[in-house]
């Protein structure tokens, strides 16, 4: 089950996290001020709190997920260096490495 | 901000600073409000015995028993800060040998949300009105109704209401 869930991409690009932090900030902000107004004018702090757990809600929505508007600037990434050449460098590291643990 | 979760942590905390900055304000336009009330207290019946004194050492005291009306509106004071009222109702005298003594004689809490006009006729004191000595006698005793506010974002606040 847990490997299902790990095999879901979530990742955004750097724009793009800047662009949700930016989102979930202001969302939150704006339900806390429309809250505390509303709170204040009824003179009941419950729906101060509830208006701020709304906010908190939506936020979540529109930021958690990746959506496809944080992924507008993916990073370029160098291609990838042929295999064979890779794997006999890689050998005679892992045996230092198992040596170096025993 | 690259998973799922260290968004959701950073959004969670931000979350939790914004509230504690709400409550804060909430702090801060209620605090320094003047909470005092009228009140109208009538005292409908007096009766003073001397007897032995069970609640501290064994002498004879003065216990008086006092039968009272009071009437209020608490309305004003409950804003959005106020969770309950505890009410109470202080007799204050002076004897010789001491010179203040307050003695609780009642008490009552209204929570927020209960009917906040308090009119109550004859009611009996609820505590033992004793006085250590036997002072109580030809002494003219005024009652003070208090009333302490429990509020929601700080600690107890004290406000007094005279009658």
């Amino acid at each position: 089950m847990l490997s299902a869930f790990k095999s879901i991409p979530t990742h955004m690009d750097y724009k793009g996290q800047k662009l949700a932090e930016q989102i979930f900030q202001g969302v939150i902000l704006v339900s806390a001020v429309i809250g505390f107004i509303y709170g204040f004018t009824i003179q009941q702090f419950g729906w101060t709190v509830y208006i701020m757990l709304a906010g908190f809600t939506i936020s979540c929505l529109l930021t958690l997920p990746p959506w496809p508007m944080y992924r507008k600037n993916p990073l370029n990434w160098q291609p990838a260096l042929p295999e064979t050449s890779g794997e006999t460098r890689d050998k005679p590291q892992e045996n230092q490495k198992k040596k170096k643990h025993k | 901000m690259n998973t799922v979760l260290s968004r959701a942590n950073s959004l969670f905390a931000f979350s939790l600073s914004v509230m504690a900055a709400l409550t804060f304000g909430c702090f801060i336009t209620t605090a320094f409000k003047d909470r005092s009330v009228p009140v109208d207290i009538q005292v409908s019946k007096v009766m003073i015995k001397n007897v032995d004194d069970f609640t501290g050492p064994r002498e004879r005291s003065d216990l008086g028993f006092v039968t009272f009306d009071i009437s209020a509106n608490l309305q004003p004071i409950f804003d959005w800060n106020v969770k309950e009222l505890f009410l109470y109702l202080t007799a204050e005298y002076s004897t010789k040998s001491n010179a203040l003594n307050q003695v609780v004689l009642w008490d009552k809490i209204v929570l927020r949300g209960e009917n906040t006009k308090l009119n109550m006729k004859d009611v009996k004191s609820k505590y033992f009105f004793f006085d250590d000595g036997n002072g109580l006698r030809n002494e003219s005793v005024k009652g003070d109704g208090v009333c302490e506010s429990e509020p929601k974002g700080d600690g107890i606040c004290f406000r007094a209401a005279s009658g």
